[in-house]
């Protein structure tokens, strides 16, 4: 006796598989940036390649 | 950088998406003071504009300064010396792709001053120099 597929499974199946590929599109949208427009508010100094060559940037540095 | 030497001024520039309203500016300019037996740098801050493309600093804009005498803590020499202002700054109707800089002149102070931006942050009791723009104006 071999084992044979559920085929009365097989819409649920595709039903979940389209959820789930729906979700994680979903979730791939979401985790894009938006475009950036205007001006951020807060502007921090960072070093950019030595001590004496700065940047401003718009995220808090790690300590430098 | 160091009174009367070089550098004694450092540009930071940054990319403008927009222009920027008149309004308030903070300017956070905690920094470490150096240098044998020194107790005290005047150091000035910058806000500017410079159009994109822009070879030269002539034509730039101020939008507004501070400027602060840093008093050393002899017995914590290697804290932070806080400074932190809110000043009043004009308008600057640029492009996306001008500059904004900010500009730090170390002015005068005891013979062989440094001053050291903060970027120890806390770990120096202090805070991270940095610009608080002004609330975008509404449409």
């Amino acid at each position: 006796m071999t084992a044979q597929p559920l085929k009365t499974h097989r819409p649920v199946a595709r039903a979940l598989a389209a959820v789930l590929k729906l979700l994680v599109l979903l979730l791939v949208c979401a985790c894009q940036p938006a475009t950036p427009s205007g001006n951020p508010r807060t502007l921090w100094i960072n070093y950019s390649q030595r001590e004496i060559d700065l940047v401003l940037v718009d995220y808090e540095p790690p300590l430098f | 950088m160091r009174v009367g030497d070089s550098p004694s001024t450092i540009d930071a520039a940054y990319t403008l998406r927009e222009g920027i309203a008149a309004g308030p500016w903070t300017i956070v300019g905690d920094g470490i003071i150096a240098g044998d037996g020194v107790t005290n740098v005047t150091v000035q801050f910058e806000v500017r504009w410079r159009r994109a493309g822009a070879l030269t600093d002539a034509d730039d804009l101020v939008i507004t300064k501070a400027q602060n005498t840093f008093q050393r803590d002899l017995n914590n020499k290697f804290s932070a010396v806080p400074f932190k202002t809110t000043v009043p700054g004009l308008a600057a109707p640029a492009q996306t792709g001008d500059l904004l800089v900010l500009r730090i002149v170390a002015l005068r102070g005891d013979s062989g001053a440094v001053y050291i931006l903060n970027g120890d942050g806390q770990k120096t009791n202090g805070e991270i120099p940095r610009l608080e723009l002004p609330p975008a104006s509404s449409p």
